[in-house]
């Protein structure tokens, strides 16, 4: 015995120490888990920040081919208008007017144009289709007079035309007669911006967002009003920007024709995504998107992913440590049944040692008796003082043997009523105490030998609480779908309110002559039914409840 | 005067089974005392008891070897269990089953004793 239960304690020993390595391995399972976490953070950001620069390039690029194909159709409508019979026979008459607004209206079913106007070979207008918002017939452009290109051909001319400082866009085509005199241009005028407007929504760009820039690299249109018209070296402009020479480069890029883009830190914007491309009109570089957008802006939708990404590590970082407990847990309610086991065998051992004097001492006395029927009252009064303290001993025994024995349940039908009746008969209760047994009997699957020992302990406990006094122990049962609740009701005095929650623990009684293991055998045998023990107060209340569906284990 | 019920206690607690002999003895009861599992056997053969109080933990064979044995002499012998702790294993099932006549946990009553005699002894 010795020797099996040092062999015992040895292992507990090894135990503690692989309980020390897997703490030091769940540790630093979850130092990888955050330096992984940390990791994958880092790289999901990077990812998805190229990503985005990826996707504003192409849709860049794409805004860029879109306006870029716009203006060519729009030269194509020019030269046809200059071409048309109409216009060939009247740059003002009613017919070439009609004809004129028919072509506007045509125009800007698919393009946004504000006017469509036609001068004669002294660059005076003389017809104009329009929103009606300027006049310009009879106004005189002299300053395209002296263009030999608007003479020539379709050509292409930006500037800020008026005082609203909108950028605006002039496409023209000259008209020609058959023979070759010049007779006029052709003109429309363009606000780009209104083009782009068109595909913003298509390519998911932010008006705001857009910067453009004509061939001598000054600012056409932005958010800042200030900048417009200004060239993007100037001073004013760097000024603006911080000097930063890594946009500067980046901007050369895009302004030498490259479809450009990068990521960094722009001082006023914090850190940035700026894609720009040129756009091409007649196979000429004439003006540059360029899109600039705020990382800060793109970070909800990678806070989003990083939040998915975060819950997925710490959930798989959660599992493992929870995986780690079960096997420690496991391991250390292994520990644990082993020591029971051994004091379980010890205290089986030692019960016997002590019952079996016991019951030598109880049949002494009952021949003591026997024979000395008519002894003085010393000898009655000093037997029965011997047999009440062998009840005693033989009590606390069994009060430490329910305890520390662990067998498997062995579960039968049993009724209610039979197992408390049983029980009340096998106490042999005093007088005074009445025991109500429930009205109606129900069936229930338990193990009769452990479930005695609870009906046992909760009757025996009422009946000294209510000591001498006349009292009721009231056992009322219910059931459910899934439990039956048995309540063992006394009207001896309240449990103390603080005392509530310790009377099943181990050792704790209020007795004299308790072990205060009586009702902690209960609980751990309600327990292994899988259900519940409660107690309340007035008047005081077991309740034990355990399932139906209770399996053989 | 009817002949006396033959009782065979089988205890390896020599003072248990002194006193306990002559406190039935004091009743009036024929006792056979064995001092242990082989020679309850042995006793049981040669006086076939009407009744047995057997202890289950003892040196050499134990009381559910002891049952089995003295069943396998007389199918019809009477048979209780008289002992400190009666564990659920599965041989005591194994007695349960082989008409096994009833359990006296130690210390017990006398009146105990009593009721297993009027209830399982073999009456001539």
């Amino acid at each position: 015995m010795d020797r099996q239960f040092g062999a015992k304690m040895g292992l507990t020993r090894r135990s503690r120490a692989s309980l020390a390595g897997i703490g030091i391995l769940i540790l630093s399972t979850i130092a990888v888990g955050f330096l992984i976490n940390d990791y994958t953070k880092t790289e999901i950001r990077n990812s998805i920040l190229d990503e985005k620069s990826t996707s504003q390039m192409i849709s860049t690029k794409s805004l860029g081919a879109s306006v870029q194909s716009e203006f060519s159709r729009l030269f194509v409508d020019m030269t046809m208008i200059a071409d048309s019979s109409e216009i060939q026979n009247s740059l003002s008459d009613e017919s070439s007017k009609n004809y004129l607004k028919k072509m506007w209206n045509k125009i800007n079913t698919v393009t946004s144009v504000e006017d469509i106007f036609v001068v004669d070979e002294s660059f005076t207008v003389v017809s104009q289709a329009n929103t009606e918002k300027f006049n310009l017939v009879g106004f005189n452009l002299e300053n395209l007079k002296n263009n030999e290109q608007i003479r020539l051909k379709p050509t292409y001319s930006g500037q800020i035309l008026s005082s609203d400082k909108v950028y605006r866009v002039l496409v023209s085509s000259p008209i020609h007669a058959q023979d070759g005199t010049f007779l006029g241009v052709v003109f429309g005028i363009i606000e780009p911006s209104d083009i782009i407007s068109k595909y913003v929504g298509i390519y998911q760009i932010n008006l705001g967002s857009i910067t453009i820039f004509d061939q001598q690299k000054s600012i056409l249109f932005g958010q800042n009003p200030d900048l417009l018209g200004k060239e993007y070296k100037s001073e004013f402009v760097q000024a603006y920007y911080d000097n930063n020479e890594i946009q500067n480069e980046h901007y050369e890029q895009i302004f030498a024709g490259n479809s450009e883009s990068a990521i960094f830190v722009a001082n006023r914007l914090g850190e940035v995504i700026s894609t720009g491309t040129p756009v091409s009109i007649e196979s000429q570089d004439r003006f540059f998107f360029v899109v600039t957008t705020s990382v800060r802006d793109h970070l909800e939708e990678i806070n989003e992913n990083m939040f998915v990404e975060d819950l997925k590590n710490n959930i798989i970082l959660f599992v493992i440590t929870l995986m780690f407990l079960i096997v420690i847990l496991k391991r250390v309610k292994g520990i644990e049944n082993e020591k029971l086991v051994v004091i379980g065998q010890l205290a089986s051992n030692i019960a016997h040692d002590i019952r079996n004097p016991l019951a030598t001492i109880r049949s002494s006395v009952t021949r003591i008796e026997k024979q000395n029927k008519d002894a003085n009252d010393t000898v009655k009064q000093e037997t029965e003082r011997i047999k009440r303290s062998i009840s005693r001993m033989n009590h606390q025994v069994e009060d430490v043997l329910n305890y520390v024995r662990i067998t498997p349940l062995n579960l039968s039908e049993n009724s209610v009523n039979e197992l408390i009746k049983t029980c009340a008969n096998s106490l042999v209760l005093p007088q005074n105490i009445k025991v109500n047994i429930p009205t109606q009997d129900i069936e229930i699957s338990c193990d009769n030998d452990k479930f005695r020992v609870v009906i046992e302990n909760l009757i025996l406990n009422a009946a000294q609480a209510i000591g001498d006094n006349n009292g009721e122990i009231t056992i009322k049962t219910a059931q459910d779908d899934e439990n039956i609740t048995i309540s063992f009701e006394n009207n001896g005095p309240n449990i103390p309110e603080e005392d509530l929650e310790k009377v099943f623990r181990p050792l704790f009684t209020s007795k004299l002559k308790g072990t205060g293991l009586g009702l902690s055998s209960c609980m751990n045998i309600i327990n292994q039914h899988n259900g519940t023990i409660t107690v309340t107060n007035n008047p005081v209340t077991f309740t034990v409840k355990i399932p139906k569906n209770l399996r053989k284990e | 005067m009817e002949k006396p019920v033959k009782i065979l206690l089988v205890d390896d607690d020599s003072d248990y089974l002194e006193v306990t002999q002559l406190m039935l003895m004091d009743e009036g009861y024929d006792v056979i005392p064995a001092i242990n599992g082989e020679d309850g056997v042995k006793k049981y053969k040669e006086l076939n008891p009407d009744i047995v109080f057997l202890d289950i933990k003892m040196p050499g064979i134990d009381g559910y070897e002891t049952f089995f044995r003295i069943k396998k002499i007389d199918d019809d012998a009477r048979i209780v269990f008289s002992s400190s702790y009666a564990l659920e294993n599965d041989r005591y099932k194994k007695t349960k089953e082989m008409n096994l006549c009833g359990l006296i946990n130690k210390p017990a009553e006398y009146e105990e004793f009593e009721k297993m005699i009027a209830k399982f002894a073999k009456k001539e």
